[in-house]
């Protein structure tokens, strides 16, 4: 009896040990994960595909969504293609199309990756795996990705705000990947409009009257630009999060209220907090908890 | 007191090696000659003789070795386990860094009597912002050809 409770006990054990997610200890499954989302970002700059993908705002099926083409060609460009309502088509080149392409360390140093033992659904007839990228930190986006099982490109991404609400979806209906030869190397006719890259800092940018002296913990300015009437922006990010700071010459009045007076405004997934601070008229915007943004206004200081 | 006698003085002084040699002819110096004309510096040899003897006589003291008692390593005055040079390298560069990290006093910043919050009126859209958190297709999609 008691050598059958033991025999019993014994294979309960072995077949744990062999079940999902039980398999790899901890430490080895978030070097998967990050490895995982390295291989993502090298594919998205090495595969030529096109396909067909939705961005919807909000969750799918539920919200706003835009349907464009999307191509990645052997010559390293991506363009994004739709029509405007009949009228004609509209064409955009970029350099990166997601934000936290463009820093992996930065990401990886401020979210913790996680990888399902499991398959993910299938996406645009693939096979995927899901990937998720989550802050320690309260009050930061989240990403969930589901990646190609063979080729590692993003399949679909669900961004959610800080309060955990889906912000954003991004998802193929189709993709198709060629090969480098047979692959088109130039665009359809008609020339692209090129989407700025946020972090190709402006020339000659005067400097800020004020300077942030306390950012939020793993945040990295990643850029300073002019902005309109005279003013100056920063931008700063953590790989998913960002905000910007813009500051200009200013006076207090009815709209902007008194000078050392701070207006907060919020809304799903962003919080912006303005005022007139010293004469200099503050802009702070960005997708954290209002909190955030309004200690970064009153950790403003004269710029030495 | 010093011996009157400078003879007396000498064999004073050598009192050791007049009670070791094993003949008085070897004593240099005519010390022979002088002892053999005093006779309290004879009994003074002779007791001298005597105790030598006596001392060589007695059986040997044993020996004792004490192991000194093994104290913590950190009972010696030293706080941390770390060379003086290197604690002392810690120290400067735990200030250096808490001094750049120190945020600057309130006194230095922007002053801020009010803040308000403004309902109904949400933040204003930004196409930088959007392109740093959401990506070039968000800031596409502010042209929507479908809605749902």
């Amino acid at each position: 009896m008691i050598r059958t409770a033991l025999a019993a006990g014994f294979l309960l054990l072995a077949a744990l040990s062999g079940a999902p997610g039980c398999s790899r200890p901890p430490d080895r499954q978030a070097d998967d994960a990050a490895a995982l989302l390295r291989r993502a970002v090298e594919a998205e700059r090495t595969c030529v595909y096109s396909g067909y993908k939705r961005t919807i705002h909000g969750r799918e099926g539920e919200g706003r969504a835009t349907r464009m083409k999307v191509s990645h060609t052997s010559a390293g460009r991506t363009l994004l293609e739709w029509d405007e309502g009949g009228g004609p088509a509209r064409r955009w080149e970029c350099s990166t199309r997601a934000p936290w392409m463009a820093d992996t360390d930065l990401v990886l140093g401020n979210y913790s990756a996680t990888l399902d033992a499991a398959d993910g659904p299938v996406i645009a007839w693939r096979d995927t795996r899901r990937l998720t990228l989550r802050s320690a930190r309260p009050g930061r986006p989240s990403l969930e990705l589901l990646v190609d099982k063979e080729t590692s490109i993003v399949l679909r991404e669900e961004i959610r705000d800080f309060d955990g609400r889906v912000w954003l979806t991004n998802v193929f209906d189709t993709i198709e990947y060629r090969s480098p030869p047979n692959a088109p190397d130039a665009p359809p006719d008609g020339a692209a409009e090129q989407l700025a890259d946020v972090r190709e800092a402006d020339a000659d940018v005067p400097a800020m009257p004020l300077s942030v002296t306390s950012a939020p913990e793993g945040f990295r300015r990643v850029s300073r630009s002019r902005a309109p009437r005279d003013g100056v922006r920063e931008d700063w990010t953590d790989g998913l999060a960002a905000f910007s700071v813009t500051l200009r010459p200013g006076e207090a009045g009815p709209s902007s209220g008194r000078d050392g007076e701070l207006q907060r405004r919020t809304c799903s997934g962003r919080a912006s907090v303005t005022g007139i601070l010293g004469g200099v008229e503050v802009v702070v915007l960005g997708n954290l908890p209002v909190s955030d943004l309004e200690a970064v206004a009153r950790s403003l200081a004269p710029a030495r | 007191m010093r011996h009157p006698d400078p003879a007396c003085a000498e064999l004073s002084d050598r009192l050791d090696a007049a009670a070791t040699v094993r003949s008085v002819d070897e004593l240099a110096g005519g010390l022979e000659r002088h002892l053999a004309g005093c006779q309290a510096c004879a009994g003074l040899v002779e007791r001298q003789r005597g105790l030598v003897r006596l001392l060589s006589s007695a059986p040997e003291a044993p020996q004792a070795t004490f192991d000194p008692p093994s104290l913590p390593r950190r009972a010696g005055g030293r706080l941390l386990p770390l060379p003086a040079w290197l604690a002392a390298a810690a120290a400067a560069a735990v200030f250096v860094v808490a001094g750049l990290r120190l945020p600057m006093g309130p006194a230095e910043r922007v002053r801020v009597d009010r803040v308000v919050d403004v309902a109904g009126a949400p933040p204003p859209v930004d196409e930088r912002l959007l392109a740093l958190t959401a990506g070039s297709e968000a800031v596409a999609m502010r042209r929507p050809t479908e809605l749902r």
